[in-house]
């Protein structure tokens, strides 16, 4: 009955796929560090806040390889609840992140958003240009490279687009034979 | 109901938000002056208010201040700048502090409200160019265009 294992086959691609949704974000950047100082507060007094746990994330703007460290300097922008950084202009000023392994700077890439839990540590003096900058350094306990792709491909649900299978996969254009390439026989 | 209310919301804020602008203060700005009507007589438009904006070429951070690059386009009436218009020139901005040089990246579009403090020698390539120069009272950031913005669907649906 190639029918049957056509439906079976689909139903086991959507279970598949509905699992791809899950989290895979680790439950240290899920959720916030109780009572942690945002990025805005400890660039204004640094001193008051070494110590703390913060979580903090944002875009990367260099990734660079130490012996048994990598660094990563951030563009920190405001987080959503689950921890992934917003798509705005808004931000608090850059950190510097200390991951204690080996992140390939091809991966962890400038424009790739990340979002890191750890301690500060201290600050670190540099400059931007010939603006000199005091960037907060974090030592990471946890961290998370964000996808590339977004779900919403315009940032938001388009109120307009309808799906015509979304609420009956199983009658979609192939109904009752499946997808015709993948399981033929 | 409720739904219906909400999609109302959403289309009020969507719409909304296509209309946000600047919201600057526009009061004593010079709208004939051009960066090229700066360039062809520098005498009479220093002093003078302007109201530019255009596509970021460059942000250079300096010590205390920031300065910036920018080619003028045409500002519409949200006086968002128009870049798919002739350019209207180069101009040079200048900001006190620091403006993040990743924000205010190349190709991303501004409108400033300054005061012209005068023009500046400088080359593009190796062609002479003199930039007139704005001291910016107040900048505007676009929002980065992420695949066309507001987009209407119409989808056709059946289903057996």
């Amino acid at each position: 009955m190639p029918c049957h294992v056509a439906q079976y086959g689909f139903v086991l691609l959507l279970t598949l796929l509905v699992s791809a949704c899950a989290s895979q974000v680790p439950p240290l950047i899920r959720e916030a560090p109780a009572d942690s100082p945002s990025l805005a507060q400890v660039r204004a007094h640094a001193a008051d806040y070494l110590g703390r746990q913060v979580r903090w994330g944002g875009t990367i703007i260099e990734t660079g390889n130490r012996e048994n460290a990598t660094r990563l300097t951030v563009l920190g922008r405001p987080l959503y609840k689950a921890g992934e950084p917003e798509a705005t202009d808004d931000s608090a000023g850059r950190f510097i992140a200390i991951v204690p392994e080996f992140l390939d700077p091809e991966v962890y890439a400038p424009e790739r958003q990340v979002t890191v839990t750890g301690t500060l540590l201290r600050t670190e003096a540099g400059k931007v240009g010939e603006y000199p900058y005091t960037y907060p350094v974090v030592q990471v306990e946890a961290w998370y490279l964000w996808p590339v792709v977004s779900e919403q491909p315009y940032g938001y649900p388009d109120p307009w687009w309808y799906d015509p299978w979304y609420y009956r996969p199983w009658y979609g254009p192939w109904y009752p034979y499946g997808y015709p390439y993948r399981y033929r026989q | 109901m409720l739904l219906r209310f909400n999609l109302l919301a959403i289309l009020f804020l969507l719409l909304g938000a296509c209309a946000s602008g600047p919201g600057f203060d526009t009061g004593g700005v010079d709208r004939s002056l051009t960066p090229q009507g700066v360039t062809t007589g520098p005498q009479a438009a220093r002093g003078k208010q302007v109201l530019w904006g255009g596509a970021i070429i460059r942000t250079t951070n300096l010590k205390d201040s920031t300065q910036m690059e920018v080619v003028a386009y045409p500002l519409d009436a949200h006086e968002r700048p128009q870049h798919d218009s002739a350019p209207l020139g180069r101009f040079i901005l200048e900001q006190d502090g620091f403006l993040e040089p990743e924000s205010y990246a190349e190709g991303r579009l501004i409108t400033v409200v300054g005061t012209v403090s005068g023009t500046r020698a400088g080359q593009v390539g190796e062609s002479d160019y003199d930039y007139p120069v704005v001291s910016a009272r107040r900048i505007h950031l676009w929002p980065e265009d992420k695949g066309g913005g507001v987009s209407f669907g119409i989808g056709i649906g059946t289903s057996f």
